[in-house]
């Protein structure tokens, strides 16, 4: 079992990725709470010995991932809400981002993650496959169909240098 | 869109309160403590207590408290439970255990046991053979066999070739089981036995009720004879006869 500090460290360090996680596959912001909960929960009760910062995160972003879809298939979750409701402070965040995460959160569940995680996170494919605990074919095929799908809902403007067609 | 798909992540934050809300939440985790597996000890003692009460249950109404021995020739054994219910019908020869199949004696009360016996066609139609038939009774509940004992005597009023008795020994019940015999003929053995010592178990082990007190007859003729005609009719711890072939 973890201390407090280290929970507290976690959470501060972590807590953005968490979120962003939530936001990805959660409707509303009772859902989130929960998983933030659980995931920190989680940390704090287990003993597993990080190799390094990567790790950690990686860890992290795992059990959050985990977290979501068995909220998700739980019975008591929460119905669906609008993307103001998803975001804590949506005043602050401009149109233009806005229809990026709509655009996002238009895509199919699976797409969500590996967009998150490359795109956002940094990760390469067989990292995300390593993740998420799946063929990194697949995660190459997931790769190109939401880039795809995103150029179509956000106009095509590819002005990404570093991942462009590399993943 | 590399970059907007990043600055657009960017903008998502977990605000102060959700950090916040989330440390108070696991330090009132840490605080509290583990939490006591109740549900497992209800559960457990639940089990427990199915089990203690199917246990006596089937104890309290399973578990024969007193014993009827039928023989003619067919030999059988009515367990009684303490609620005068039958609850085990055993058959001690191929004869016994035929007529246990005829007969559907399971849970009738003892009256009820005995008057189907009485009235059973293969039944009547041995004792219109003249054939003996003995109902014994023994027992742990002394109160409960004399009842028993009063109830058979009722039901065989009026009916020849019929002779009821209670058997006080406990052990001669496991002896005659031992022996393979129902502890009714077993009785009968034992009083043949007192009377002519080099008969054995297999010797009336194939014999009617009529033939080994038709023995024991002849012995104790013989007896009373030897002792200068002092004649002891019927024997052993029985009620003697309430038939028999002139009754």
């Amino acid at each position: 079992m973890r201390t407090e500090q280290e929970a507290s460290r976690a959470i501060s360090q972590y807590g953005d990725t968490v979120r962003r996680i939530c936001m990805i596959h959660l409707k509303n912001h009772a859902d989130t709470e929960d998983v933030f909960q659980t995931v920190f929960l989680k940390y704090l009760t287990n003993s597993t010995e990080f190799e390094s910062e990567a790790h950690e995160k990686a860890w992290i972003i795992r059990v959050a991932i985990n977290a979501c879809r068995d909220l998700i298939r739980s019975f008591f979750r929460s119905r669906t809400l609008s993307l103001n409701e998803l975001l804590d402070q949506p005043d602050q965040v401009s149109h233009e981002h806005r229809g990026v995460l709509e655009a996002v959160l238009s895509l199919p569940v699976k797409y969500r993650d590996v967009v998150y995680l490359h795109y956002y996170e940094g990760y390469t494919a067989p990292e995300i496959g390593r993740i998420l605990n799946r063929n990194v074919n697949t995660i190459y095929t997931f790769l190109t169909r939401s880039r795809q799908m995103l150029k179509e809902k956000l106009g095509g403007d590819d002005n990404g240098q570093q991942n462009s067609g590399r993943f | 869109m590399d970059n907007r798909i990043r600055d657009a992540f960017d903008q998502v934050t977990a605000s102060q309160t959700l950090k916040e809300e989330t440390l108070r939440h696991l330090r009132q985790k840490m605080a509290a403590p583990p939490p006591k597996r109740t549900g497992f000890y209800r559960a457990a003692m639940a089990c427990l207590l199915f089990l203690v009460v199917g246990i006596t249950g089937y104890w309290f109404y399973f578990v024969p408290t007193s014993f009827i021995s039928v023989d003619i020739n067919p030999s059988f054994e009515l367990g009684i439970n303490r609620f005068d219910r039958v609850v085990s019908v055993e058959g001690y020869n191929q004869d016994g255990r035929e007529l246990c199949q005829q007969l559907s004696l399971d849970f009738l009360t003892y009256s009820q046991a005995l008057e189907e016996i009485l009235n059973c066609p293969t039944i009547v139609e041995y004792l219109q053979r003249e054939e003996l038939l003995s109902l014994s009774v023994a027992g742990k509940d002394q109160v409960q066999s004399q009842e028993i004992l009063q109830t058979m005597e009722t039901a065989c009023m009026g009916k020849g070739n019929v002779f009821c008795q209670a058997v006080d020994n406990p052990q001669q019940v496991q002896q005659a089981h031992e022996a393979g015999f129902s502890f009714g003929k077993y009785q009968a053995y034992l009083e043949l036995k007192a009377l002519v010592p080099e008969i054995t178990p297999q010797d009336v082990q194939n014999m009617t009720m009529r033939e080994i007190r038709d023995l024991i007859r002849e012995a104790e003729g013989s007896v009373s004879q030897s002792q200068s005609g002092n004649y002891a009719p019927g024997g052993g711890q029985g009620n003697g006869w309430r038939g028999g072939k002139n009754s």
